[in-house]
């Protein structure tokens, strides 16, 4: 969002979250990478200032903020640190989905908690044969007594190592396609359920993904998010709603990774000599910077009205599209050339730019890939 | 040059085979450990490979350019810290200081190269002088019959398991490219100590070092060009040494990309979304074409650079520069869009997409980053070269 744009409570909150990762998150951040492990400490740190669950209603504890809102604090994360950015960014789609979709119980049961930070929930979707192929989810729930048995293997679930509960995405019914697909919360813990932490990734190393396995899980009825009718597709589609945000997030996320890239190239141009004259003297340099300039305010301008749509209750499903690809394919560029400014500093040192190189790698891929998005608004332009 | 000769064509099956057999296997320990591949350079070194550029008469086989393309492509098709290394040994201080060097230094060092024994480092960057390579400040100083240097070195590829290091130094008061020559510097010796050693995003077997030196004693013997105070022409000789570096670079982006595009074309044909095999779809097509077209593109400037020197007999600079200009921004391209085939399986270290993608990136800084090759290369269009220090 443009700085003139902003209310004032808007710019406090974004002042406020600026110096938290400054002051704090900043010096940390190598560490998560380096060492494969989850900020713990910045978790707390969040939950003890009321970062956690901002997007909740208050009704249920939460911080009741807008989208728009939430998304000014991650970008501020994100442009020191990724791995802590993202757990903020996650708040925003398990409980959103639960208080979009789920019961009254459910969200009485549940969201409190979140809010509190009490609890935490990954979701868990992507199958080894259901990829960008997402309707192709074979795990399957099936009706025994009063509860349900849950029976299937996950891949790529972000967090599954250490969330409390599991959102899975299941078939309730022999059906193909969406139909008969329907969400679940399922404690981690539940006797038969297995997690496998994933070998590591070349970046967001903070954060593991994991495969996971349920072997004949007993799952309460009351856990049921959105049921899986074999008439009808509603309880794949509802769920779906929640996703326009979380895209329009990875775009963010991107956003700000590439802004503290490009912040950190702006300050070394003005430093850095070269040839007896600074690199910000340097004209194709200068065109360089311009460049990425001109591609992070168009991210910024996509996001942030892609979010505020969603929080007037317009989704747009195409332009948050839209908003996702443009922004984290920007990011690959913007700190791919931001680090080239550092020369050998920046592949051999222990600055953050190869670091952040790594860490957006990541948003063209999850969250649906670049190609399926295109796809999405390939549909959208020609579409009767 | 459009067709290799059938003999070459052998030899690259030859170079394949092996790299498959022996290397294929720990290519990725050696970025995960962060370790020299000492054992991949033995087993280079025992079948000859190593001292294929280095004359016959200090045990090596005289190969042509265009020999050592080929196997530096097939180095790095399979395992890009094994390229790295043997890129070192072929087109790094051995080339110089067979072009360069005395009979005497000749017998000194290329027959323990060509056999893999002795490893020599190259050191001309420093933390002040970098891409501006003529503001080097490292000083040789004269002490009798021989020299006393002074000076911080960085990003000395594999400085801290090297034997020795060919060293950039300035001689006398001179600034620019004048009065810069080079010494062979044994980082056994007292005066000479290894620094800080980089933890890099990609070629992580063979990582960067800084080299300090302290009045650190040469003597004559050590001297492989003289720098004169007076005159930019020993510079130049030692740069237009590193001229077949330039192509080995171009060459290692070529089968690094290689590497990368036969992993996507396999993955494409065996993996099914949709109910078919995603290179059924249309856009993924396309994007294979494009990679394919590229590759072919900057194979065949590797090898036009590699096999039409120049009237001194080394690659055409032209030719050379945009050789590793076009190769390396093509390597990050196809690396990358082969990571984004897989997916996200592409992402972790299950697939060696992620290692290859973070292996590119460094091309189009080392040796030269692309802008500065971008300089030279609109020096030669124009003519004459323009002064880097003037505003605007």
């Amino acid at each position: 969002m443009h700085p003139s744009l902003l209310t004032t409570d808007q710019i406090a909150l974004k002042d406020a979250a600026r110096k938290l990762a400054l002051g704090e998150f900043r010096d940390r951040a190598a560490r998560w990478d380096r060492e494969g492990i989850y900020p713990d400490e910045n978790h707390h740190r969040l939950g003890e200032l009321g970062y956690l669950g901002m997007t909740i209603p208050e009704e249920f504890g939460g911080g009741g903020v807008s989208l728009v809102d939430c998304y000014l604090v991650v970008e501020e994360l994100a442009k020191v640190d990724f791995n802590t950015a993202l757990i903020v960014h996650d708040q925003n789609v398990s409980p959103r989905i639960i208080a979009t979709c789920g019961s009254d119980a459910l969200k009485r049961a549940f969201l409190p908690r979140f809010a509190a930070g009490q609890i935490e929930c990954a979701i868990s979707w992507t199958e080894p044969e259901a990829g960008s192929d997402a309707t192709a989810v074979t795990t399957s729930l099936r009706p025994d007594g009063n509860d349900f048995v849950l029976n299937g293997g996950k891949i790529f679930t972000t967090f599954g190592d250490r969330a409390d509960y599991l959102l899975v995405y299941a078939r309730f019914c022999d059906s193909k396609g969406a139909r008969g697909i329907g969400t679940v919360l399922v404690e981690r813990e539940s006797p038969g359920v297995t997690v496998h932490i994933l070998e590591q990734k070349m970046g967001a190393r903070g954060c593991n993904e994991c495969e996971i396995h349920f072997d004949d899980v007993r799952v309460p009825a009351e856990n049921i998010v959105t049921e899986g009718l074999a008439g009808n597709s509603s309880g794949f589609v509802r769920p779906l709603g929640v996703y326009n945000g979380t895209r329009v997030g990875m775009g963010v996320l991107a956003l700000g990774v590439a802004e503290g890239a490009f912040d950190l190239a702006c300050d070394y141009m003005k430093t850095r000599r070269q040839f007896g004259k600074a690199l910000s003297d340097m004209q194709g340099l200068q065109w360089m910077m311009s460049d990425m300039k001109v591609q992070i305010e168009a991210a910024r301008s996509l996001c942030y009205t892609a979010l505020s749509l969603i929080d007037r209750g317009q989704p747009d499903p195409t332009l948050s599209s839209i908003a996702k690809v443009q922004a984290t394919e920007m990011a690959q560029r913007v700190t791919h050339d931001a680090m080239q400014m550092f020369g050998g500093y920046g592949y051999f040192g222990s600055l953050p730019l190869e670091r952040m190189v790594r860490d957006v790698r990541m948003l063209t891929i999850t969250g649906g890939t670049t190609q399926i998005h295109k796809n999405g608004i390939a549909r959208a332009l020609f579409a009767d | 040059m459009f067709k290799l000769d059938p003999e070459l064509e052998d030899f690259r099956h030859e170079a394949r085979k092996l790299a498959e057999r022996e290397f294929a296997p720990r290519a990725a320990h050696w970025d995960e450990a962060e370790e020299f591949p000492a054992a991949n350079r033995d087993k280079l070194a025992e079948l000859g490979y190593l001292g294929m550029f280095i004359p016959e008469e200090y045990g090596g086989s005289g190969a042509p350019v265009i020999q050592g393309t080929v196997f530096l492509e097939e180095m790095a098709r399979v395992c890009f810290n094994t390229a790295l290394v043997s890129q070192l040994y072929l087109n790094g201080p051995s080339r110089a200081i067979s072009v360069l060097g005395n009979d005497e230094q000749k017998k000194r060092f290329l027959p323990d190269m060509a056999a893999g024994k002795k490893f020599i480092a190259i050191a001309i960057s420093e933390p002040e002088a970098g891409s501006a390579v003529t503001d080097l400040r490292t000083t040789a100083t004269r002490d009798g019959d021989g020299w006393v240097l002074n000076g911080n070195k960085c990003w000395s590829t594999g400085a801290h398991v090297a034997d020795y290091a060919l060293v950039f130094c300035r001689f006398g008061k001179a600034s620019g490219a004048k009065g810069i020559g080079a010494f062979v510097v044994d980082l056994k010796q007292p005066g000479a100590r290894i620094g800080h050693i980089s933890l890099k995003m990609g070629g992580r077997g063979l990582t960067e070092a800084e080299i300090i030196l302290e009045n650190y004693k040469a003597g004559p013997e050590d001297v492989l060009v003289e720098g004169d105070p007076e005159s930019s022409r020993s510079f130049a000789l030692l740069m237009s040494s590193f001229g077949p570096e330039r192509v080995g670079n171009a060459a290692m982006c070529v089968g690094l990309a290689q590497g990368a595009f036969e992993a996507a074309k396999e993955y494409s044909e065996i993996r099914h979304q949709f109910g078919r095999p995603i290179n059924e779809f249309q856009g993924l097509q396309w994007k294979i074409a494009d990679m394919a077209t590229q590759i072919h593109a900057a194979r065949l400037m590797v090898y036009r650079a590699a096999t039409n020197p120049a009237p001194n007999g080394f690659p055409d600079p032209m030719d050379a520069t945009m050789a590793k200009l076009y190769a390396n921004e093509m390597a990050q391209r196809v690396t990358n869009e082969a990571l984004q085939i897989h997916g996200h399986n592409g992402y972790t270290r299950e697939y060696p997409l992620e290692r290859m993608v973070r292996d590119a990136r460094g091309f189009a800084l080392g040796g030269g980053t692309v802008e500065i090759l971008r300089n030279t290369i609109a020096a030669m269009v124009y003519g004459h070269s323009f002064n880097q220090r003037r505003g605007g």
